[in-house]
């Protein structure tokens, strides 16, 4: 439990209102139980003294009050309902954002090496997964146990009019049965959580192998082989599901065999309490009615242990992702300052290797004198990329330094250094956001950027006409849930939002992939003028559609060799 | 054909399961009639006729056998639902899986690859909750509350009608609770997976954010479009919970009136009708009937997502499973291409490859038909080729050697004349990027040949270099390469692909940009293994633009214009 003790403290920011949803489900179950409890006691109160009546035996029977009470319940059972609907779906909604603010500033505090693994699609999957599972956790998994310990009391009070000891052992049996349920759920959660975690991930993984693989698999012949291996996966995967939810299933049956059972129990005993002339007859029907009114709140514990389980294990997951992630990044004070108009870049001796072993760079030495323009072009892999991500801080070398400006680029403060640098990844990010903010990601300090300033780099880029022809012109959403940009218009906008920057120095890595050659043509005059002076460092496969440098390298094999004009 | 008939469709893989699901829920229906009426009587006879409970026993042992008998039903009604489910996913994900196969290699671009996977995935999982509970639970909804009423109306045809009244009223609920709960579930869902995908990108892009000093702004904007969700969504919960409110209402005042009538009918205030003849039994019995009349449709109403989830999947699966295959004059890419018969006149040694007149239409920059876009063709006059030939295939990028390959392969539809003679129909192929499946890389090499043996794939991985840098792997060949475990470099990810092709036993092999961004040591591995498969009776088609590979080859072809020219050796 104690993994789950953060989100419980951020539980606590909201506990008024928490407190209000539990005190409202709380008298939906009270409502439900007094509902069927009095109905029960008003029918066989009035059949007892419908008899005395009939029999000519003047007796008082007041039925104002007990029906006045079976209608309350009847209007509160589902007005508590409606609210506690709405209180605790408004409060979840609120958990739900502080959720993501707290991840989200967790992650953002991760340095530019870490923040790299964030582009891997299994990761990005386990996070949407695990903080799904915790946006669950009040309502599923902490509200139902303290509702059902609740409604146990209520019951053990209704229980009083027979006997203590018979309220005692109920209520004791009844909290024993609660707990089991809750607490097989829990265990047998804990045991398949993070297999079938597991067997879902492979089954993703596979199923994108098959789609990736399918000119390899289909050329070998060997595609059988493959789908055979993924149907294995994928029968695993099921038979853990099927083996969960009918866990989940037998619990709730045992729970429900115990509930009913200690009902039948109370019937009988509260029977043989009227026999012996101790409770009244109405008092002896109230009783177990009472109980079989529980089965509602107390219904979902099996469900709620198993969603304790998982949201712990997404917990203990999303931890060890971030830790994972902050391990690989190394946490020097970076304090400099850099500030020029043309810094210079500078690479000494960089070696890199990655994956097993492999050399990207190798012994990689080249500075870039201010205002100069210089171009490395080398095959897809040959580590142009790497170099690019070694100038921003999102990879530190083997060995061998970098400066800007004179300075060691493992002390300049990351705001610094950014400002220095804007760069043109390889990978077009674009937020799901209007074309605007996209754009106004690349301000720099608070002023907000006119639109004539961002119709200006949409021109640059040749994107102004595709813009304007949007019904929305720069509010048009992007993204998943708006427009879809081709590759080479998102490609665009990107390299917009780098003008937009006006950066000293400028890093463009394959400024022009996915753009058709006459596109990439025009703007690669446009950047010719806009490059003269600035720092700029420019990364492709052709120079022949990249904009013209002051020197050009070669990158084979992880050397740097200079490329004669 | 919409999205519910196509779900309704796929309930039919399955019979028995389904439907044994809905019996046992109606038998646990009706073991609540069962009950409730013991208790009743159990109360009538020590109330009412002041018997001893002791004198009850057999009475008593019964309750307790139907009240251990109801748990029974619903597990076993809760294990029919999951098993017909996992049939139904079962099923359809399979025949998306061959729908996919058959789309073929350039049936789909990278997004729409993507697309797919959670289409096969999440999507066809999402169909769960449908099959499992929701199904089951719409007969069940019908069923036990008609019983209850019939068995209610036996007792007191007044009580029993305060609960039929209601009847009619029940299409109306399930409209209500219906049109609630989807738009509920339409604008909560969309709403929520707009806000997640907000916060993924910008995860996602945490590199670009970082890079232009905007990290903090960005959790202004999380929490800015969180309460825009939360008050959006807010907005229509308030109306969508109403009616389930109304249910919930409709429940707990027939508890009411049904207790209001049966005490007043006991107390001799109602002369009307059955009231009179009303019992502690009767009055008892339809009182604890009463909610049970409503629970099935509230339970049903909790179910309501699952049948959401499952529409929104079923439009997407749809469209997979409408999607139009290719439609091809040379080779089938769903199974293993045939063999033409050979000539019988064998004196004239016949090629075994032969392109005659062949015309290829491929997507833009080699993508695929469903990215859209233009439409490039490529001309193949005449191309022949035997074993032990090794040919190389120049043009710039994008004038689509690869697509070539493809169409050898018999991969990508074309028309005009490809004949492949080989004994053996599997081929040897070599992509660029080299394809590397999540697993071990023992098993990445075994793709080549599902049936080599281990020393066979050691063989390959010792021929291609693997075995080099496998003693800097945790597990040697049985590292697990790919996302889920340690990536390789490009030329280590070559070599493995390499060894998949040694180790296959297919006679012709395809390499596309085999010699693409290595490093010296790989490329002489690569350059070695083309020789030596040549001397092996293989043919070798190579796609590239590296020159230095115009050393290694019989013949050579360029393409211009969209034309195979043969080149002439200087």
């Amino acid at each position: 439990m104690s993994d789950l003790l953060p989100y419980l403290r951020l539980f606590m920011r909201y506990r008024a209102r928490l407190a209000l949803g539990t005190v409202l489900m709380l008298a939906t179950a009270a409502s439900g139980i007094g509902l069927l409890a009095l109905s029960g006691w008003f029918i066989t109160a009035t059949a007892v003294t419908g008899v005395l009546l009939a029999a000519g035996v003047a007796v008082a029977f007041d039925i104002y009050v007990p029906g006045g009470g079976i209608r309350a319940f009847a209007v509160t059972r589902t007005v508590s309902r409606y609210f506690e609907r709405i209180v605790n779906h408004d409060t979840v909604l609120q958990l739900l954002r502080d959720l993501r603010v707290n991840l989200f500033k967790s992650i953002a505090r991760l340095p530019p090496t870490a923040a790299v693994r964030l582009r891997s699609g299994e990761l990005l999957n386990r996070l949407t997964t695990d903080i799904d599972r915790l946006d669950g956790l009040f309502l599923r998994g902490i509200a139902p146990p303290i509702v059902a310990v609740l409604a146990i009391v209520i019951t053990m009070l209704l229980l009083l009019f027979g006997s203590v000891a018979l309220s005692l052992s109920v209520g004791l049996t009844l909290l024993a049965l609660a707990g089991l349920s809750l607490g097989r759920g829990w265990l047998k959660g804990q045991a398949s959580t993070s297999a079938l975690a597991e067997s879902n991930a492979q089954l993703r993984a596979g199923t994108i192998d098959h789609l990736q693989g399918l000119a390899d698999l289909q050329a070998f012949g060997s595609l059988r082989h493959h789908r055979d291996r993924l149907l294995t996966i994928e029968r695993y995967d099921h038979a853990l599901n099927a083996d969960t939810n009918i866990r989940v299933a037998t619990g709730e049956s045992i729970l429900a065999a115990g509930l009913q059972l200690s009902m039948v129990g109370v019937l009988l005993f509260s029977l043989y309490l009227y026999g012996t002339g101790t409770v009244s007859g109405a008092i002896a029907v109230m009783m177990p009615l009472a109980l079989m009114a529980l089965l509602e709140p107390l219904g979902v514990l099996p469900a709620a242990g198993w969603h304790l389980a998982r949201a712990r294990a997404s917990a203990v997951r999303l931890r060890e992702d971030m830790n994972q992630t902050q391990k690989s990044a190394h946490t020097a004070s970076r304090t400099d300052i850099v500030q020029s108009d043309k810094p210079t870049l500078c690479l000494t001796n960089i070696y890199l290797t990655r994956g097993a072993g492999a050399t990207v760079l190798n012994n990689v030495s080249l500075t870039i004198q201010p205002g100069e323009c210089v171009g490395i072009v080398g095959a897809s892999g040959s580590g142009k990329s790497s170099l690019a991500s070694l100038l921003t801080a999102q990879l530190t070398a083997d060995s061998g330094s970098i400066f800007i400006n004179g300075h060691r680029i493992t002390a300049i403060a990351y705001k610094a250094l950014f400002n220095q640098i804007a760069c043109l990844t390889q990978q077009t990010d674009l937020f799901s956001t209007t074309i605007a903010d996209n754009l106004r990601i690349a301000e720099s300090g608070n002023s907000r950027t006119g639109t004539a300033k961002l119709w200006e780099v949409l021109e640059a880029v040749q994107l102004a006409e595709f813009v304007e022809n949007c019904p929305d012109g720069l509010n048009t959403w992007v993204g998943e849930s708006g427009t879809r940009l081709s590759q080479g218009q998102a490609r665009r906008l990107a390299l917009s939002r780098v003008l937009l920057r006006d950066p000293p120095a400028v890093l463009l890595d394959e400024p022009f992939s996915g753009l058709d050659s006459k596109t990439a043509e025009n703007i690669s005059d446009y950047l010719a003028h806009w490059l003269q002076g600035r720092t700029t460092l420019l990364l492709g496969h052709d120079r022949k559609v990249l904009p013209p440098a002051d020197r050009w390298f070669h990158l084979e094999n992880g050397d740097l060799k200079p490329i004669d004009s | 054909m919409t999205a519910s008939q196509w779900l309704a469709k796929q309930r039919t893989v399955t019979f028995w399961p389904l439907r044994l699901a809905a019996l046992y829920g109606v038998a646990e229906g009706l073991l609540i009639i069962a009950q409730a009426g013991l208790i009743a009587w159990l109360v009538h006879q020590v109330v009412m006729q002041n018997q001893a409970v002791s004198n009850l026993a057999a009475a008593a042992a019964f309750l307790v056998i139907v009240v251990l008998l109801r748990p029974i039903f619903q597990l076993l009604k809760a294990r029919s639902g999951i098993q017909a489910s996992q049939t139904i996913r079962s099923t359809v994900r399979q025949r998306l899986l061959l729908k996919a196969e058959a789309l073929g290699p350039t049936g789909f671009n990278d997004k729409s690859r993507g697309e797919l996977a959670s289409q096969l995935t999440d999507q066809v999982d999402a169909l769960d909750g449908y099959f499992a509970r929701y199904l089951p639970q719409l007969f069940i909804a019908v069923a036990v509350p008609s019983a209850i009423a019939l068995t209610a109306f036996s007792q007191d045809w007044l009580a029993a009608s305060f609960l039929l009244l209601s009847a009619p009223l029940i299409p109306l609920f399930m409209a209500l609770v219906g049109m609630g709960a989807e738009r509920l579930n339409r604008n909560q869902f969309t709403a929520l997976s707009r806000l997640s995908g907000q916060f993924l990108d910008r995860v996602r892009g945490l590199t670009t954010l970082q890079l232009f000093n905007r990290v903090e702004d960005s959790v202004d904007d999380i929490v800015h479009a969180s309460d825009e969700y939360r008050q959006r969504s807010m907005r229509v919960l308030r109306v969508a919970f109403l009616s389930s409110a109304v249910l919930e209402f409709f429940a707990s005042v027939a508890i009411a009136v049904v207790a209001i009538y049966v005490g007043f009918g006991l107390l001799g205030y109602i002369e009307y009708g059955p009231a009179p003849s009303l019992t502690l039994f009767s009055g008892l019995f339809v009182l604890l009937l009463a909610p049970e009349f409503f629970q099935p449709l509230r339970t049903l109403a909790q179910h309501y997502h699952d049948r959401a989830a499952a529409l929104g999947a079923a439009e997407l699966l749809l469209e997979l499973d409408q999607a139009s295959e290719p439609a091809s004059d040379g080779y089938s890419p769903n199974e293993a291409p045939a063999n033409t018969a050979q000539p019988a006149d064998l004196a004239v040694p016949q090629p075994n490859l032969t392109l005659e007149a062949v015309r290829i239409e491929r997507g833009e920059g080699g993508g695929g038909r469903v990215g859209g876009g233009r439409v490039a063709v490529l001309n193949v006059p005449h191309f022949s080729a035997q074993l032990g030939e090794r040919i190389l295939i120049e043009g710039p990028s994008g004038s689509g050697k690869t697509s070539l390959l493809l169409a050898i392969a018999g991969l990508l539809p074309v028309s005009g004349k490809l004949d492949r003679h080989f004994k053996n129909p599997s081929i040897g192929w070599l992509g660029s990027p080299a394809f590397l499946a999540n697993t071990s890389i023992r098993e990445n090499i075994r793709l080549g040949n599902p049936a080599a043996s281990n020393s066979a794939i050691n063989a390959a991985a010792q021929k291609a270099g693997v075995t080099e840098f496998l003693p800097r792997l945790p597990d040697g060949l049985d590292t697990v390469i790919g996302e889920r475990g340690l990536s390789l470099s490009g030329g280590q990810a070559q070599r493995v692909a390499l060894a998949r092709v040694l180790v296959s036993t297919a006679p012709l092999v395809l390499l596309d940009e085999p010699t693409n961004a290595l490093d010296a040591e790989t490329e002489k591995t690569i350059l070695e293994s083309i020789d030596r498969l040549a001397e092996q009776e293989h043919l070798i088609i190579i796609a590239s633009h590296d020159p230095i590979l115009r050393q290694h080859v019989d013949r050579h072809y360029q393409i211009v214009n969209g034309q195979l020219e043969h080149i002439t050796h200087v």
